[in-house]
């Protein structure tokens, strides 16, 4: 009733802002025991030896593990789901550390301090062995998958994935303007700001309780059992909160060693990373290089399109294999482009490994889509805009690669209603100036999905009960990762059950409790997730009228659920009384379990609009404006959903001017290794942000609602890219564009 | 007393108008010693470098970043924790603000986010929107994108003035 | 655990004490330097804190030369409108230096003896000719010209003054960085001058983060001292500093950037000085 398009706060806001939430690292254990790891300096290694002694004879050290001593099972950090075929080249320890940052060994003490005195004292001798530190180099390494002592060795690519669709040769042989552009992006980090984190203790039956930041407490049961060699069902986990992830606590890194250590010793170990570590020793998004010739013609229309990406993936398999595939995906899903060949492949590196950070190949292929539509459309004479609404696919279109139906897809709205917002017209004519600081504007568009159909089975299962004291509690296997997941999908029950949010309880996920959810990944929450919540409160609605139909002696359907009442013309009963009814009956309390099964994927699109102002003597960019457009469907929580937009424009104007680890070509370092080294944009640097958003409700989703948590950051970088090109008249096409790019352009 | 009969291991500090006493290692930061020792677990840590600004709590009113103070450097002055502006039970203005205008997703970077805008209005009442975005500066939030959380802290502002002057009407 | 002993002297016979019959003696005031990350603290010897003594902290600009405590924070000096009206310079590094937090911590001295290639105080006080009182490592007093400060000598500083004859009645600070704010200078430049009808006479000139220490632009500042600042003389002003970069940083990576970088900061040093916006139409004709 009414709660659907409200601006309502987190229903756990009041923990947040006081303070009050227990994080994953707050709740005083007695005897809680931590780990601190050793990691590799040197990018490929083999570790010959370990000598423990000093730190063994440390007052408060519990004990050192290192490959000799732990499980040798491979795994792959980024399977969801247990016997899924994916690459299991990692281990715990490895014998042969390959990367600047792998782990070679753990200590566990009884307090951090003295387990991190106790990393620096540890001896190891290593033989150091050649590394690969470019894709160029990996191109050109080819080898078994397994060397002579079953240890992973590097076969390039590790995956590769081709589309031919129509008649690309006949389309640039039609084509009217050809262009081609060369786009790179650099690997930029996630940097929530808790750091990785997890918490390990045995628990009865022989069990071990996992307690996580994560993204899926099943990817955590299924990837930790695979590097333990155990059943899964010893392993309890459950999902704490979460201090931001944006993929980065997707796969769980620390969670095998916390488990382990936990049943080695019978402590409550907790395991956490420094700043430092969480930039040397887990993931971030992957490095690509692409390549894209446009084939346009006279009228503007997209004939065809070439596409080589080279995606580096780092040291080992991780989800990397599927990123090919999945830029592809998001590729085919903006423009209707008759013709189109596409070869990704990726490649391992001697480089910390990579994974999902926000979108999952889509910023780096629509970077390359859109910057070097651009160019294309500057060189052709024609408006970006009018460029990109002449091809951006309309509802029901089916894209070429999975024959997908996209939907209600509204990206035409965004575009022409972005641009009439921004003023896009009349600013786009503006010269840029001819002094020091010259103004640009610059757009670009673009799509992202909803969910993983047909990729997984998209089933989700929510329950719904009505508890003793009037309350409902949602059931489900949830993972709000601070996006306010939870505040939305209880926004979907209470609207349904015609109950405020206070009236509805949310429980985070436990393998114990709840059946399998694929977890808070490719945009799923709201459209996947959140139809289960409503298709489970429909029938919680009817379960609860049929039992106040009993006690107010009614016809259910003439009952409805109205602020926290059944009610009918002539009477009216409260939830809390209705339980307490059934209650002293001893009657079951009315619940509902419904499990929706997706077996749609649509469109979600935006439409980003960026005004810039360049330094030409720095090289320094300052965002000036911003206007984001995007088709929602329908905003559950517009002021969630806004927080959304604003904090994927944080993030995507980073990776477009300044983030980057910068993996030392030489050494295997990271340059970008700390909070002073890798820049990320702070309030100073933000520019002002409109929001628009197109609800044009999709069918298939909760209330017509799509995602919007991932493609917040997509179209960001593109559209800045184009923007400082667009001020500058330069074809920049590095990312990040630092000043030194930008000064080196100004000059050639 | 000379500086050597002074037992560093037993630190006197004032925190959240309170005198608590705690054994600590010389090396303990400030942010460890409230967090592990004293169980303020609202304050965060991000980085330990001084750059995110999790950790900021008041030193006498004045915004610092605990993870770069040592704990026996605390000594003397008035520390005030997210969990000092709840005394009394409700949120004060400035956290329901946040609540309100969408200012918090995941959290983690609220209790900093908050004491340095804490901070900053006690000093300077204005609620001039620039000089907001340059008080916090120095805290890092990876979610919100920032301009929620300048929109809670500038109508926090106008609220205080607003209050300021119906005391002021109503003392005249 | 640690053999480290910790004391926090409250007076200068305290601090004398402290200083002996302890080794080694280690010197901490805010921090901001010394606590960072993953930096290893001693673990040994006796850690003094410096930011409990009245006689380390406070401006004086009431005589001639202008004295800071050794212990005055960032925050301190950039809210002191003494020091804002005598040497602006100094206050304008002071306000850029790191966020509130750390400005509320960074103290005077731990900047000077950090000595960090892009430390923001120092080359205001260069410029001044600032001069720095203190302890040896022996407790004996002693007072140096900043010029000869050895980082790492042992010296405990007291306070840093600031000599009259040192800053001319205008000056002004600015610095370049990756962001706007809390950001680590990748070029700064101190200017003091006097300015009369927009003529800048006798103008020197510090920039930070082009060596390893803070080095004066002689050649520069003469050229704008003989050239003033018409089109004309701006661009050779700033051809100058190209110059000056390419004389101290040859060959190396960031060369080509900051010779070009040191142009757009040496305009908004003369904006901030001659107090216009660095887009007054005075520029225009610069490019
Ligand atoms: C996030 C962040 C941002 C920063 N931004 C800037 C910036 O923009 N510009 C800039 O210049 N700096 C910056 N810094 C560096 C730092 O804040 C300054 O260098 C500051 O002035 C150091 O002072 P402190 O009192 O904190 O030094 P501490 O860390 O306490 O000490 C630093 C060194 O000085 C020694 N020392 C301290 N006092 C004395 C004394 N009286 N006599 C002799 N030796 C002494 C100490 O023994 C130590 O070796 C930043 C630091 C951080 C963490
Ligand atoms: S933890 Fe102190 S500033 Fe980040
Ligand atoms: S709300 Fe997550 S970091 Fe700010």
């Amino acid at each position: 009733m009414g709660q659907v398009g409200k601006r309502l706060a987190l229903i756990d806001g009041v923990e947040k802002v006081t303070g009050q939430m227990r994080f994953a690292a707050d709740d005083a254990v007695a005897g809680l025991a931590h780990a601190a790891l050793l990691f590799s300096p040197h990018p490929h290694a083999r570790v010959l030896s370990l000598d423990a002694g000093k730190v063994l004879a440390m007052a408060g050290v519990i004990g050192v593990w290192w490959h000799q001593t732990t499980p040798q099972n491979g795994y792959n950090s980024a399977i969801w789901l247990a016997g899924q075929q994916l690459l299991a080249d990692e281990r715990m320890f490895p014998a042969v550390v390959r990367h600047v940052g792998d782990r070679v060994a753990v200590v566990l003490a009884d307090t951090e301090a003295t387990a991190r005195a106790a990393i620096e004292l540890l001896e190891v001798t290593y033989d150091v062995l050649p590394a690969i530190l470019s894709p160029e180099g990996a191109q050109a390494h080819t080898g078994p998958t397994v060397d002579a002592d079953r240890q992973p060795t590097y076969l390039n690519p590790v995956a590769e994935v081709a589309l031919d669709h129509g008649d690309v040769a006949a389309a640039f042989a039609r084509a009217s303007h050809v262009s081609q552009t060369h786009v790179t992006t650099p690997r930029s980090h996630h940097c929530a700001i808790e750091t990785h984190v997890c918490r390990a203790w045995p628990e009865a039956n022989d069990r071990i309780a996992i307690h996580s930041p994560c993204q899926s407490v099943f990817a955590v049961q299924a990837v930790v059992a695979q590097a333990l060699g155990i059943a899964a069902d010893r392993l309890h986990v459950t999902k704490s909160p979460i201090g931001g992830s944006f993929g980065g606590k997707a796969e769980p890194i620390l969670d095998p060693i916390c488990a382990f250590l936990a049943m080695q010793t019978g402590r409550v170990v907790q395991l956490q990373l420094s700043r430092h570590e969480t930039f040397t020793a887990t993931r971030t998004r992957s490095a690509t290089e692409g390549r894209m010739r446009i084939a346009l013609a006279a009228d503007g229309r997209i004939l065809g399109r070439d596409v080589v990406v080279t995606v580096d993936i780092g040291a080992y398999c991780t989800g990397g294999a599927y990123l090919p595939g999945s830029m592809l995906q998001r590729m085919v899903r903006l423009y209707d482009v008759p013709a189109e060949r596409y070869r990704g492949r990726a490649v391992y590196t001697n480089t910390l490994p990579t994974g999902a950070f926000r979108g999952y190949g889509s910023p780096q292929i629509h970077a390359l889509g859109e910057i070097a539509l651009d160019l294309a459309a500057r060189d052709a004479g024609f408006d970006p805009v009018a460029l990109r609404l002449r091809n951006i696919v309309g509802p029901g279109a089916i894209d070429p690669w999975q024959g997908l139906n996209l939907g209600n897809a509204r990206g035409a709205d965004c575009l022409r209603r972005g641009a009439k917002a921004f003023g896009w017209e009349t600013r786009a004519k503006l010269a840029p100036g001819t002094g020091r600081f010259r103004r640009g504007v610059g757009m670009a568009a673009a799509t992202h999905i909803n969910g993983c159909f047909p990729g997984d089975d998209e089933s989700t299962t929510a329950t719904l009960g009505l508890q003793a004291d009037g309350g409902i509690v949602l059931n489900c296997a949830l993972h709000d990762l601070g996006c306010g997941s939870d505040t939305t999908l209880a926004q979907i029950a209470a609207e349904v059950l015609g109950l405020g949010l206070q009236n509805i309880r949310v429980t985070p996920a436990d393998t114990d409790t709840c059946t399998y959810d694929l977890g808070t990944r490719a945009s799923r929450m709201t459209y996947i997730v959140g139809e289960a919540v409503r298709k489970a409160a429909l029938a919680l609605d009817q379960a609860i009228r049929d039992a106040a139909a009993l006690a107010l002696n009614a016809a259910a359907q003439d009952l409805t659920l109205l602020q926290g009442c059944v009610q009918s013309a002539r009477t009216r009963i409260s939830l809390a009384d209705l339980a307490a009814w059934l209650v002293a009956r001893k009657t079951a309390l009315p619940s509902a379990t419904q499990t929706h099964r997706a077996t749609a994927n649509p469109g979600s699109f935006a439409a980003h609009f960026a005004e810039v102002e360049v330094d030409t003597l720095t090289g320094r960019v300052q965002v000036t404006d911003y206007l984001a457009a995007h088709d929602i469907g329908r905003a559950i929580n517009p002021m969630l959903v806004e927080g959304q937009i604003h904090g994927g424009i944080q993030i995507g104007l980073g990776y477009a001017l300044y983030e980057d680890v910068a993996v030392d070509p030489g050494t295997g370092r990271l340059r970008g290794d700390s909070f002073a080294r890798y820049t990320l944009a702070n309030a100073p640097e933000m520019p002002p942000i409109r929001t628009l958003l197109v609800e044009e409700a999709e069918p298939t989703g909760p209330f017509g609602a799509k995602a919007v948590g991932e493609i917040a950051t997509v179209a960001v970088a593109p559209a800045l890219v184009n923007a400082v090109n667009a001020a500058l008249g330069t074809r920049l096409t590095d990312l990040p564009l630092l000043p030194e790019r930008i000064i080196l352009a100004l000059q050639n | 007393m000379t500086p050597d009969a002074i037992p560093r291991d037993r630190l006197t500090l004032w925190v959240n108008g309170r005198e608590v006493s705690v054994i600590a290692d010389p090396h303990d930061r400030l942010s460890h010693i409230l967090r592990d020792r004293l169980g303020l677990t609202g304050l965060k840590e991000g980085c330990c470098e001084g750059e995110c600004g999790a950790c900021t709590v008041l030193v006498d009113d004045h915004p610092v970043a605990s993870c770069l103070m040592l704990g026996f450097q605390a000594e003397g002055v008035r520390i005030t924790t997210i969990e000092g502006l709840t005394q009394g039970g409700g949120l004060s203005g400035l956290q329901q603000a946040f609540l309100t205008y969408g200012a918090v997703q995941c959290g983690f970077c609220t209790p900093g986010m908050v004491m340095a805008a804490e901070g900053h209005l006690r000093a300077n009442p204005d609620g001039d929107r620039a000089a907001i975005r340059h008080a916090l500066a120095g805290n890092i939030c990876r979610c919100t994108g920032f301009a929620l959380i300048v929109d809670a802290v500038e109508s926090e502002a106008e609220r205080r003035q607003a209050d300021l002057s119906n005391a002021m009407e109503a003392g005249a | 655990m640690t053999l480290l002993n910790v004391c926090r002297p409250t007076s200068l016979a305290e601090l004398v004490a402290a200083l002996r019959g302890a080794d080694p003696v280690h010197l901490i005031a805010g921090g901001t330097d010394l606590l960072v990350g993953s930096r290893a603290l001693p673990d040994a010897g006796r850690l003094v804190d410096l930011t409990a003594l009245p006689a380390l902290r406070g401006i004086d600009t009431t005589g001639p030369d202008i004295r800071i405590g050794a212990a005055t924070t960032a925050a301190e000096i950039e809210r002191h409108a003494g020091l804002a009206l005598r040497y602006p310079a100094l206050v304008q590094a002071a306000a850029e230096c790191g966020s509130v937090q750390i400005r509320n911590r960074a103290t005077l001295a731990g900047n000077i003896a950090n000595a960090a290639a892009a430390a923001d105080l120092i080359p205001p006080l260069l410029l001044a000719g600032a001069r720095i009182a203190g302890l040896t490592q022996g407790g004996a007093e002693c007072e140096i010209s900043l010029q000869d400060y050895q980082a790492g000598s042992g010296m405990l500083i007291t306070t840093v003054i600031l000599l009259a004859e040192g800053f001319g009645p205008d000056s002004a600070f600015v610095k370049l960085g990756p962001r706007r704010d809390l950001t680590i200078a990748r070029l700064n430049l101190a200017v003091t001058a006097q300015v009369q009808d927009r003529q800048i006479v006798e103008p020197r000139i510090v920039a930070g983060a082009l060596a390893p220490r803070p080095i004066p632009l002689l050649h520069a500042a003469s050229v704008l001292g003989a050239r003033g600042p018409d089109a004309d003389g701006l661009r050779a002003f700033l051809d100058a500093l190209s110059a000056e970069v390419d004389a101290a940083i040859p060959g190396r990576a960031s060369q080509g950037w900051k010779r070009q970088a040191i142009r757009g900061l040496g305009i908004d040093l003369i904006a901030r000085l001659l107090k216009l916006s660095n887009r007054d139409p005075l520029f225009d004709g610069v490019m």
